[in-house]
């Protein structure tokens, strides 16, 4: 049986799972057309189990083995003109609770990028699910309020009736690039940052104690807080504290790259002197405006701190995606 | 996890993450049904019950006259259409009421009758308690009733050989559940036990018969409240895992380990009985095979675990294990898996104390029923310590010393002690949180 794309209505194979026409995912929620584009971490569903090589159940574990199916891809990578976005497992996790969606509709560039909080079950679902309502809406035209509400919706609908205390629950993040200027919104402790010559700018402020600390100019770390301190105040979930995504907007002068990254990366805390370690070839960058040139675009770099948190000891899923800006043109450059 | 429209719902509490290389998984799954509104109506499925009063010659006196207040009570507290009989226990089994071999429907008429024919109740002669069962099992074979439901009154030891009684048992499993109690100060909680555990129900002892007036009529009401029967309990496990048990836990401990029946390779079906209104708690330990543990991280299913009735599924909860590196998440224990194996530990080593005690096995009785002690005082059941103290000499509590205490002719001393085992059998639940 052939189904219409859900969003561009062309014919596809059942085998497919990106659309043969317009190039959209064949799962997810329904992209509002406007001849937009976009891309996501989330798993296909169906084929065997990728432990054992038995049928998966409705239940999303395996009916030999048991093992569970992830909801998002182990590692992903995709490039649209004008955004980028690589996510991975790490070395410590046995599932990506990370996901990202990226898109592009007209002059609009959207980013999603959500982290399944551990202590929870089913987070990775959480994060999936989350990024998929946020790009539809973004991609609708729709701003990241109400792209958060909507995340925020799903996620709470995924919990059972004995979930009350317990339900999946993950960070949210997003921004939307257009006419010039970029809006990042956010809940949790995935954050944003703007590179440019002068180097990596935190846009963003943690929804924990340490991250409020840190905001207030407070060295943390000298105060010796807990493992409490970091601690969420806030995410996305059945149990979550109600709210409004905080909001910060910015029309920079200067070429830069917008990042949005899970704590996967940020957690360890030179990842940004790895910009300077560029190398094409074998030659280190000297300057932070030529790591940023220097990079073979944006889909490499997001590839590289990836990477580097990886070798950092990948304790946790990492994810970074990177939006190219250039004030002079307001277009994307590819 | 649950159908919300068949009114049952399961609950699965356990701490998922196990270290690495850990291969067990425990988890209680609470099952509650009838909460919302059952989708029958509780009066609406044909019932039958059999009550079978213990006639031996020791119960002549003060215990056959409350026997038999006790048995007037519980005819009329069965409602009107439900088939009944009552059957009077010595060397064989004997039609009380109806005085044919078969069940009568209750109305005004048959219940003054039947009361009529309890008045002249006679004592006399032995306890053969697989025959009453047996004479049970034939008279709900006759009859069509959905939910089948017995009472059993002894005040003695069963005269049967253990085999013959072990046959009768097995015979009646999975036909009718049967509570079973013990009045006066001669039966076997060993026994009455066997009983419990074969037929799914409750068992109780009492020293005193002027008290099974009202446990007979709490008996009947609990009876009459079933809607559902044959309710099974339906655990998947994954390939190479191994059941370690399953037991309900709550209200009472009973094992249901070794009555699986296989549906397939990885499927079994364990019976829980007949089902009104009530929430009980079932504990299950799954060994998982060395082979497929899960690296850090990874995250297994250890079972799935269905209530199913004929071919419904009435609620489903799924058991998960996670392994990890981080000893504070799976060092964590979960309150209601802790609680109930620290009171299965208990309802053991008393059964087990009194069990060595009785084959005259000092060294094992005295170690287990120090244990025993001790599980109790830790757990806060002074009424259960003070029970035991009947047997054995407490000289701390808090270690478990104790001294077995002589036997004496005081029968009195021997049924606390039975009692005790009982007792340990009921559970109570934690608060969540």
């Amino acid at each position: 049986m052939t189904a219409a794309c859900p969003s561009c209505a062309a014919p596809t194979a059942p085998t497919d799972r990106f659309c043969e026409s317009c190039g959209n995912p064949l799962s997810g929620p329904d992209i509002p057309a406007a001849g937009g584009v976009w891309r996501s971490s989330r798993a296909a569903g169906g084929g065997p189990c990728a432990g054992c090589g038995g049928v998966v159940g409705d239940d999303a574990y395996c009916e030999d083995c048991g093992l569970r199916r992830g909801a998002g891809l182990d590692r992903a990578e995709d490039d649209l003109p004008g955004v980028a976005a690589v996510t991975d497992k790490g070395l410590r996790k046995g599932r990506n609770e990370d996901a990202y969606a990226i898109g592009v509709a007209g002059g609009r560039r959207a980013v999603v990028v959500c982290d399944g909080v551990s202590s929870a079950p089913d987070s990775d679902l959480a994060a999936t699910t989350a990024v998929d309502e946020a790009i539809a809406v973004l991609l609708g035209g729709g701003d990241i309020p109400a792209a958060y509400r909507a995340a925020s919706d799903a996620v709470a609908e995924l919990a059972g009736p004995g979930d009350r205390f317990d339900a999946p629950a993950c960070t949210f993040l997003a921004a939307v690039v257009e006419d010039g200027e970029a809006t990042v919104g956010w809940v949790g402790d995935s954050r944003a940052y703007w590179l440019d010559g002068a180097g990596a700018r935190c846009l963003t402020v943690d929804d924990s104690l340490a991250g409020q600390l840190a905001a207030a100019g407070i060295d943390a770390g000298a105060l010796r807080l807990s493992a409490q301190a970091a601690a969420l105040t806030r995410w996305l979930g059945a149990d979550a504290p109600a709210g409004d995504p905080h909001l910060v907007t910015l029309r920079p002068g200067t070429a830069g790259i917008l990042l949005l990254v899970s704590d996967g990366l940020t957690r360890y805390a030179t990842w940004s002197e790895e910009l300077l370690l560029v190398t094409d070839g074998l030659t280190p960058y000297t300057t932070w405006s030529d790591g940023i040139e220097g990079a073979a675009g944006a889909p490499e770099l997001a590839r590289r701190l990836t990477d580097f948190a990886r070798d950092a000891g990948g304790a946790d899923n990492i994810t970074v995606t990177a939006v190219p800006f250039e004030p002079s043109r307001g277009e994307p450059r590819p | 996890m649950t159908d919300e429209s068949s009114g049952v719902v399961a609950e699965v509490f356990q701490n998922e993450y196990v270290p690495v290389g850990a291969t067990v998984a425990d988890a209680v799954v609470t099952v509650t049904a009838g909460g919302g509104g059952t989708s029958r109506p509780a009066h609406g499925a044909p019932a039958a019950e059999v009550i079978m009063i213990d006639c031996s010659g020791s119960m002549s006196g003060e215990r056959l006259v409350q026997a038999r207040k006790a048995a007037a009570v519980a005819v009329d507290t069965l409602r009107d259409g439900v088939s009944f009989a009552v059957v009077a226990g010595t060397d064989w089994a004997q039609m009380v009421y109806p005085d044919r071999q078969t069940l009568a429907v209750a109305d005004h008429a048959t219940r003054a009758a039947a009361k009529d024919a309890i008045r002249h109740l006679k004592a006399g002669g032995g306890t053969k308690i697989g025959a009453w069962l047996t004479l049970a099992r034939e008279l709900f074979l006759a009859d069509r009733a959905e939910i089948r439901h017995a009472i059993l009154l002894t005040d003695g030891r069963n005269g049967e050989s253990t085999g013959t009684f072990e046959r009768a048992l097995e015979q009646c499993k999975g036909l009718f559940v049967c509570d079973s109690r013990g009045v006066g100060q001669n039966w076997s909680a060993a026994e009455l036990i066997k009983i419990a555990d074969a037929l799914l129900g409750t068992a109780d002892g009492m020293k005193d018969p002027a008290g099974l007036e009202a446990d007979f009529r709490s008996m009947i009401e609990a009876a009459m409240g079933k809607t559902v029967a044959g309710v099974t309990l339906r655990v998947w496990t994954p390939a190479g895992a191994t059941i370690r048990f399953v037991k309900q836990v709550h209200p009472e401990i009973l094992d249901l380990t070794g009555r699986r029946t296989d549906v397939s390779a990885r499927v079994g079906d364990y019976p829980i009985g007949a089902w009104g209104a009530e929430s009980r708690d079932y504990h299950l330990s799954v060994e998982l095979g060395s082979d497929t543990i899960g690296d850090i991280g990874e995250e297994k299913l250890a079972a799935r675990v269905s209530v199913v009735r004929g071919d419904d599924v009435l609620a489903k909860g799924l058991v998960r294990v996670v392994w990890t590196d981080e000893e504070a998440k799976s060092t964590r224990l979960n309150k209601r898996v802790a609680h109930y194996t620290g009171a299965a530990e208990l309802a053991s080593a008393i059964q087990e104390g009194l069990a060595a005690r009785e084959a005259g096995d000092t060294v094992t009785a005295t170690a287990r029923l120090g244990r025993a002690v001790q599980l109790a005082t830790e757990a806060g059941r002074s009424d259960t310590v003070q029970l035991l103290g009947r047997v054995v000499e407490v000289q701390d509590a808090r270690t478990g010393t104790v001294q077995l205490k002589r036997r004496s002719e005081n029968k009195d001393v021997d049924i606390d002690a039975e009692i005790a085992a009982l007792g340990s059998r009921k559970t109570t639940r934690v608060r969540p949180n």
